[in-house]
């Protein structure tokens, strides 16, 4: 431990002495010098000439060639971005269109779908009603034909009624008296009978 | 073995035609970032994809950021600008991070470099408010809402503290350069100093720090850039829009 102490303090002398020494040396060189070269005025026409013409050389190559140039890409880089942005746009505008004519045509189909259901319902219902109708018509002409025909054959039936019970009677007399009635009144008795019923 | 400041010494490479514009380390550092700059952006666009690859994304994200910083500043009104603003922002960056290059010349590091740049900055920003407000731009150095009997006092310090702008403009480039280089060359002589002393083993120690030291010279490289754009983007503002 010592002995490193001891090597590490030797060499932090030895470091300060070649500081100190190459600083005293370099300060005395550049003494003899005659100090910075920076303050010799005799090289100040040459520099300020050459800065003018390099830095206007530079600067006609920068504004003619270098700043155009880079420009250019530049512009033409954010004009393609700026054209495919309206591109994006314009088709998402388009797209937005083609889903309201795809909704519309969508809703129409539907409607009109409704509208021919509803129709064709109407239909039916009406047609129904219609051979209902006709049905009970009919129905009403049958029944009428019909009751006229039982109250001919009930006529009918009545008159006939009247004529057998005439035979039957004449009949009847005849067989209980052995003598045949005359016809007028036996028509005469039976009228009268039937009157009473 | 060199200095710490015998990197900031401007050597001629091309005698010019006269001696006054002789083409040196500095100037040719100037023209590396030119060149360099000039191919980031106009080689990481020849491409021009619509979507970029990593090199164009670093190109437009420098045209981008700088854009923001406009935007955020200065307003839709400064986009005029933006084309010196961003040779602005490109030369100091390309400018700081090359310096780091090593044997590299960093030419923000010369408070001339920095100071005209920044003289430039203030005159132009001065010219663009006296040409959108006329004279009525100086109504700028006039304290809002401070008490009339302030202003001969207030008036002063305003135009003042006007006037110092391209000079702490200049001076914080160039003293956050010349500082980090300087420390940089610092650490690297200690590799050598400790290094002989302690047989190699104790220039571990300024190599870790060299190495710490080199990533934040990095991050001072780009925040000093940046710091540079955005006080130039609020002196506009100023001139622009006034209070």
């Amino acid at each position: 431990m010592n002995k490193v102490l001891k090597s590490s303090l030797q060499l932090t002398a030895v470091t300060v002495v070649s500081v100190i020494g190459s600083v005293s040396v370099y300060a005395a060189e550049a003494e003899q010098q005659g100090g910075m070269p920076q303050l010799d005025t005799s090289s100040f026409s040459s520099q300020i000439f050459w800065l003018a013409v390099t830095f206007a050389a530079l600067f006609i190559l920068m504004w003619k060639v270098a700043v155009p140039r880079v420009g250019d890409v530049i512009e033409s880089r954010e004009q393609k971005i700026r054209a495919d942005l309206e591109r994006a746009e314009q088709l998402r505008v388009e797209i937005a269109e083609a889903e309201a004519s795809v909704e519309k045509a969508l809703s129409e189909a539907r409607s009109e779908a409704q509208d021919i259901l509803r129709k064709a319902q109407e239909k039916i219902v009406a047609d129904h009603a219609k051979k209902m109708e006709k049905l009970d018509a009919d129905l009403a002409v049958k029944m009428t034909d019909a009751e006229a025909s039982i109250e001919e054959a009930r006529k009918e039936a009545m008159a006939s009624i009247r004529e057998v019970a005439q035979e039957v009677a004449a009949a009847s007399i005849e067989k209980l008296s052995g003598k045949a009635a005359s016809k007028a009144d036996v028509t005469k008795a039976v009228d009268a009978a039937a009157k009473g019923v | 073995m060199a200095g710490p400041l015998e990197q900031f010494i401007i050597k001629p490479i091309v005698e010019g035609p006269v001696d006054s514009v002789a083409y040196t380390n500095s100037a040719l550092w100037m023209s590396v970032t030119v060149v360099v700059v000039t191919a980031f952006m106009v080689l990481g666009m020849s491409r021009r994809a619509m979507v970029p690859g990593r090199w164009q994304s670093m190109s437009e994200s420098m045209y981008e950021f700088v854009g923001g910083l406009i935007k955020e500043n200065v307003g839709d009104e400064g986009r005029k600008y933006f084309p010196f603003i961003f040779t602005l922002f490109m030369f100091t960056l390309f400018g700081n991070m090359l310096g780091l290059v090593p044997g590299s010349f960093t030419f923000t590091s010369h408070i001339i470099v920095t100071l005209v740049m920044a003289t430039f900055v203030f005159v132009l920003v001065t010219i663009v408010g006296l040409l959108k407000h006329g004279l009525h731009f100086f109504s700028f150095f006039v304290p809002s809402g401070a008490p009339v009997w302030l202003y001969p006092l207030m008036i002063p310090i305003e135009i003042i503290s006007y006037l110092s702008r391209p000079v702490s403009m200049g001076v914080r480039l160039f003293a956050n350069m010349m500082a980090g280089h300087t420390m940089l060359k610092v650490f690297a002589g200690f590799v050598f100093g400790i290094g002989t002393l302690t047989f190699g083993v104790g220039s571990i120690l300024p190599i870790a720090l060299m190495v710490a030291l080199t990533g934040f010279e990095v991050l001072v490289a780009f925040l000093q850039a940046y710091v540079f754009t955005v006080l130039t983007c609020l002196y506009l503002n100023d001139s622009l829009h006034l209070h």
